[in-house]
């Protein structure tokens, strides 16, 4: 006697919503900390030109594309990975993954050590990516949850505290 | 002259928080896009196939659900797999449903005639269809053995499941005489291994599985009449316990696949038998090896073991083992202390 059905789960339409909206925000406050963090522009002037990273979850996404332009300006370049070179990819071993890390369940140091996420690419650079990736997420979250989402929360000077997270918020709202 | 071992574990396995969510992706990467699931009938009642469902979100991969009441006949399943075109197993339960998994993956990929009594030996010489086993519940280990056994045995590594997922979410309640028997089951497999195996390559298993148990076996077993009381949020509390212990089940199976001798007798022995067998078992061992006195330090902890003189330390263990009957004696009801167990 068999019991049987086909069922094709679907999607997380709320997950991915929230996802999407804040690896849109991460995004733009990457390409506003690059232009006036030093720590972030740092990180970012030892990768090659033209190089490009993608964050986001396996298979279908959603997704955050940076990258360096012409110039070496590092730009967020959108939620699409079609018709784009792709140097490195960071990607959460699925959608719920991906969620626990970004609503602070999880640090990324504790999300790679736990092995939820899988990376294609060089590995300096990546390395490099998740050291951008815990600074983004000191410079936006105020102390008590940033401790949370970063393996040692960094003792900074009061300018950086201050008036560079300001700048980071404001360009990332503006887009600039 | 050095020792020859050999250690051979097919099978990945991942325990703990978030484990299932990380299953599409593994399958993925088995080139399986259209998982079978092979359920029973009380991990569905449980709902467990929506757990599974939802970790499936997401991962474009579409899920064929099976609960199954028939565990003999595997001729419908057959037939259902491969006119569906699935391309991978996945066994949500414990023995009879992982038995009809490997059964069902044999005749997938060997052709339904090899599971025919009348069938001349045969080698399983390729590798078969990716298979995921999660457990629901403690076992005595034969989950995860390279072996299936019919009216004969087949034995190859191909015929171990791929990936175990060993998660606090999917435990559904046990018996307290089923907890019992596994968690004794897999401490006598993991310290017979730890002492006579011989290989430096069981025994790290072998100690993590003697870990689990004296963790997790004690709290699990509850006064009589306990049961009935217990709410919903001491049952939640419970699933973790379970899972450490359905997870020492699962590495006793990978070390019984090293120990064939053992693994034919353990088939027919209750746990509670083969723990008081144990007894004399290390008492014998004690002279000869120093292995029965180094097994105290994963039967009790560090301090304990380095408070103990070596000389005394194999009656330790065996009283420490002796202990931990003795306890579970004194837990169980009456009707499972004597008559299951």
């Amino acid at each position: 006697m068999i019991d049987f059905m086909e069922i094709l789960p679907g999607r997380q339409r709320l997950k991915r919503v929230y996802l999407t909206l804040i690896l849109w925000f991460f995004g733009r406050a990457i390409q506003a900390a690059a232009r006036v963090d030093h720590g972030v522009k740092s990180e970012f002037a030892a990768m090659p030109g033209h190089y490009t990273f993608c964050l986001g979850a396996f298979p279908n996404g959603p997704f955050m594309v940076v990258g360096k332009d012409a110039q070496g300006r590092v730009r967020y370049l959108g939620s699409s990975t079609a018709n784009r070179t792709i140097h490195l990819h960071l990607m959460f071993k699925s959608i719920n993954l991906l969620f626990v890390t970004l609503t602070l369940q999880e640090s990324t140091s504790t999300a790679n050590a736990r092995d939820r996420l899988f990376v294609s690419g060089d590995v300096p650079q990546a390395c490099a990516v998740v050291r951008v990736m815990d600074l983004i997420q000191v410079l936006l979250l105020p102390k008590f949850l940033a401790k949370l989402a970063v393996k040692r929360y960094p003792d900074w000077s009061l300018k950086r505290r201050t008036l560079v997270r300001a700048m980071v918020y404001i360009r990332a709202v503006a887009g600039h | 002259m050095t020792d020859l071992s050999h250690f051979l574990c097919r099978t990945k396995t991942a325990f703990g928080a978030h484990a299932l969510s990380h299953l599409p992706f593994d399958l993925s990467g088995m080139d399986a896009c259209k998982p079978f699931v092979i359920t029973d009938q009380p991990a569905r009642d449980a709902g467990l196939h929506n757990l599974l469902t939802a970790a499936f979100k997401d991962s474009d991969m579409a899920l064929g659900i099976t609960t199954l009441t028939d565990f003999d006949d595997i001729e419908p399943l057959y037939h259902l797999f491969v006119d569906k075109g699935y391309d991978s197993i996945l066994a949500l339960g414990t023995g009879p449903v992982v038995r009809t998994a490997k059964r069902l993956n044999l005749a997938v990929c060997m052709g339904p005639e090899i599971l025919r009594s009348d069938a001349g030996p045969q080698q399983i010489n390729r590798p078969l269809l990716p298979l995921a086993f999660i457990p629901t519940l403690p076992s005595d280990g034969c989950e995860t053995t390279m072996t299936l056994v019919l009216d004969r045995f087949f034995v190859s590594p191909f015929l171990s499941a791929d990936l175990a997922v060993v998660t606090p979410e999917a435990m559904l309640g046990a018996p307290d005489n089923r907890i019992l028997d596994a968690g004794l089951t897999s401490l006598a497999v993991c310290c017979q291994a730890f002492v006579l195996s011989g290989s430096p390559l069981v025994r790290p298993h072998a100690a993590t599985g003697i870990r689990l148990v004296m963790d997790t076996l004690l709290p699990l077993i509850q006064p009589p009449g306990q049961d009935e009381l217990l709410c919903q949020k001491a049952k939640k509390n419970r699933q973790l316990p379970l899972a450490k212990l359905t997870l020492a089940s699962v590495l006793s199976g990978y070390i019984r696949s090293h120990i064939p001798d053992l693994n034919t007798y353990l088939i027919q022995v209750s746990g509670m038998d083969m723990a008081l067998a144990l007894i004399p078992m290390l008492d014998t061992c004690k002279g000869a090896s120093p292995w029965p006195g180094k097994l105290l330090l994963p039967l009790t902890d560090p301090d304990r073991y380095t408070a103990v003189p070596g000389h005394l330390r194999p009656e330790a263990a065996i009283q420490t083992i002796q202990q931990l009957v003795r306890d579970l004696s004194w837990t169980l009801p009456e009707e499972v202390s004597h008559g299951d167990a």
